[in-house]
């Protein structure tokens, strides 16, 4: 083979790396955050990252989305699924994985309902992360719908559910 | 804060608490990170690519050492269809309405809470009879006894009216298969399945085997002479039952994005959900859906159905069908009695009832033969992505088409590189020629597949789309849209004839859409596909798992 016969090398359009870095670090953390509730901070630091690579390589296309944390939330999501789902098939019963939700409060943590976290671990996964971000990281409904791909009438929804079971699992009757 | 409580209070400490574990981001890591590309269907698993990640990955402890075995180099891991856990409807649903306030939501489906059995606020969905209403093709709504199919054979040799019409029909279908070929339909063996006094409904064929061939037709009394109203059959896998009067039947499957585990208390399913052509969508409520659950120590056997939806018939373009052609995705999450446990859910909306596999494991297939591709300079090692079965184009466009190749691209995979290959080009650039204006290509989804069509004289649509999750259907892409106006849709047919599911394209160019597994077929359509090619020719790409097209298209002569 030679050079002048061989196919061309790939030659990648040259991204705008400022712009990808402005909006990765706008948008990494609120990733991570809505992806913690369900995946624990290690799967979510990786399921952020794998939809931050794919951003990075379909930039072109994901800046010109209308919401592309939105459609990353979702490739992140599937990837963390996808890996957590192809572990526990292989993983035996003698060989149990760790916990990938959130994690329990450890020595020197602030002084939390005991039962909190459980409750939390107790709701869907959508309610869980609703209501982990609305009620939890104080984000308006407005912008957990952006983010998850849903309206905020779906939101409400999930939200209002997810509250309910979790006085439900802390067995509260009123909002004291 | 919505939650003006003590225990509010402590979730957002908690959450700040949480925070502490949330490492330092750096953006030239994910832009030097040298994983291989994570592309979608890699995602789900139907690629995974994961045993040549890096070590920067810090997948925890085993869960890393798992994934990496079960994700080695081009391994497939695909659910086979004709396993049919999640296929639990042939056919398609009928007439129902689309998501009404949720019209905005982005990828992926709503939630709509479903009470506790029964729902759709009356007794609607009851347990199924031993002997229920069935059909093979339920949109064309002709239902019938299930024992009617082992009732006797030979009514073509009846001697009533509505017999001998149905030998004038076979008559008919029997010169048809002589000039065009058979058409593998059954034309005896009939039995009588449904009649009234002025209408009898009769099937051909036996319901069994494998791939059950029937043949259904239907004869009515009209002014006294008794003629045939209808015909229709092909493969009949499996049995729909009967929803009642005022609902519609549809599919449903496991929610694949919702996780079911032995603590469960809700079963989250997916529908599909469709709306007649052309009519205006039909928001769906709770009171829309109609799901019985019955729990028992060892099964949850479930039933779903949709109201009909009252629809304008008045209302512009609004043609009145059973087909499908604008559905959505929508969620029910139906609560249960008692966590779900090792109990098997069974789909009562079949006939007989399927058990469903709540958490199926990814099968694991040997990766697909690997050509080799002749390039320019040398041979190299490629990935078959897809070929093409049946090439056909579109001649209106073109003045040298008639008989002569067009230039196509195929498409191959050297390492992490897609080629784009044509007859006269090897390159790896995105652009890839146009076969001929208005033509369209027709995908079979089957795990990845990447149909496209032009638009305009210069302007393709790519429609990149990846069946994520061969299990679960769930299905997402991105669609480009260049210099085009008007809306851009993704239509999925079970069959290249039959009822279809259409999804537009979102401003964004992303879309995503909900199918119960199976073989689709994926079409674009766009405004110049329809408009400078009214006669549009599809081109059929069978795609596999693991991945190539590798043909010229010649035009028809």
């Amino acid at each position: 083979m030679t050079d002048a016969a061989a196919p061309r090398a790939v030659v990648r359009e040259t991204a705008d790396a400022d712009a990808f870095d402005r909006f990765a670090r706008d948008v990494e953390p609120r990733l991570w955050r809505a992806l913690v509730a369900n995946f624990g901070p290690s799967g979510a630091t990786e399921a952020a990252a794998d939809g931050l690579v794919y951003a990075w390589r379909h930039w072109e296309r994901v800046q010109s989305m209308a919401n592309p944390s939105g459609y990353l939330y979702r490739v992140a999501f599937r990837s963390a699924q996808n890996s957590r789902s192809r572990a526990l098939t292989a993983a035996s019963a003698s060989d149990p994985l760790p916990a990938q939700g959130l994690p329990d409060p450890a020595v020197g943590a602030p002084d939390f309902e005991p039962g909190l976290v459980a409750a939390l671990r107790s709701l869907s996964e959508m309610q869980r992360t609703v209501v982990w971000l609305v009620e939890g990281c104080g984000w308006g409904l407005t912008d957990t719908a952006n983010l998850l791909g849903l309206s905020v009438s779906t939101v409400r929804n999930h939200l209002a559910r997810g509250l309910k079971g979790l006085r439900a699992a802390l067995k509260v009757t009123s909002d004291d | 804060m919505t939650e003006p409580s003590e225990h509010a209070r402590q979730l957002r400490s908690y959450a700040e608490w949480v925070e502490q574990f949330h490492p330092p981001f750096d953006p030239a890591a994910i832009r030097s990170d040298d994983r291989p590309p994570v592309e979608l269907e890699a995602v789900h698993g139907l690629r995974s690519t994961s045993a040549q990640r890096p070590g920067r990955r810090s997948l925890v402890g085993a869960a890393a050492a798992v994934a990496l075995l079960v994700g080695t180099g081009l391994f497939v891991a695909r659910q086979n269809d004709s396993a049919g856990n999640f296929i639990l409807t042939p056919g398609t649903s009928g007439t129902s309405g689309t998501l009404g306030d949720d019209a905005d939501r982005g990828p992926g489906s709503s939630v709509v809470s479903v009470p506790r059995r029964p729902v759709g606020g009356d007794d609607a969905l009851g347990p199924v009879d031993a002997d229920p209403e069935v059909s093979c093709h339920p949109e064309s709504r002709l239902w019938f006894r299930r024992s009617a199919l082992d009732g006797p054979k030979g009514a073509e040799f009846g001697t009533d009216g509505a017999a001998a019409a149905l030998r004038d029909s076979l008559g008919v279908q029997k010169l048809a298969d002589q000039l065009g070929g058979p058409l593998g339909l059954p034309t005896s063996d009939f039995r009588r399945l449904a009649e009234t006094p002025d209408h009898v409904l009769f099937g051909g064929g036996d319901f069994a085997g494998n791939m059950p061939m029937l043949s259904f037709v239907q004869v009515d009394l009209i002014g006294g002479v008794w003629g045939v109203t209808g015909t229709t059959g092909g493969s009949c896998n499996q049995l729909t039952v009967r929803p009642p009067a005022g609902y519609t039947f549809l599919r449903w499957g496991v929610d694949r994005l919702s996780t079911h585990n032995r603590d469960s208390t809700e079963l989250v399913v997916s529908v599909d959900v469709a709306n007649p052509s052309g009519c205006d969508p039909v928001p769906i409520g709770d009171q829309d859906v109609a799901a019985m659950v019955e729990e028992t120590s060892s099964t949850i056997t479930v039933r779903v159905a949709l109201k009909r939806p009252e629809i304008d018939l008045d209302a512009p373009n609004c043609v009145f069908s059973d087909r499908v052609r604008v559905p959505e995705p929508l969620t029910l999450a139906l609560e249960l009695g008692s966590p779900l446990g090792d109990r098997t859910v069974v789909d009562a909306n079949v006939f007989p009832a399927r058990t469903l596999d709540l958490n199926p494991e990814p099968r694991k297939e040997p990766p697909p033969p690997n050509p080799r591709l002749d390039l320019p300079g040398g041979t190299k090692d490629v990935t078959v992505l897809a070929t093409v079965t049946d090439p056909a184009c579109v001649p209106l466009k073109r003045s040298d088409c008639p008989g002569r190749p067009v230039p196509a691209a195929f498409e191959a995979r050297l390492g992490d590189e897609i080629w784009r290959v044509g007859p006269n080009e090897v390159s790896n650039a995105v652009d890839i020629r146009a076969p001929a204006t208005g033509a369209s290509v027709t995908a079979l989804v089957d795990g990845a597949w990447c149909p496209r069509v032009l638009l305009g004289p210069d302007n393709w649509a790519e429609v990149a789309c990846t069946r994520l999750d061969q299990t679960n259907g769930h299905v997402t892409g991105s669609a480009s849209r260049p210099s085009t106006e008007g809306p851009l849709s993704v239509v999925f047919r079970r069959t290249q004839m039959g009822p279809s599911v259409t999804h537009t394209v979102e401003s964004d160019g992303s879309y995503e859409v909900v199918l119960v597994p199976g073989d689709w077929f994926a079409e674009v359509v766009g405004p110049g596909s329809t408009s400078n090619c009214p006669g549009r020719f599809p081109v059929q790409v069978t795609v596999t798992v693991g991945v190539t097209v590798t043909s010229d298209i010649t035009c028809p002569t």
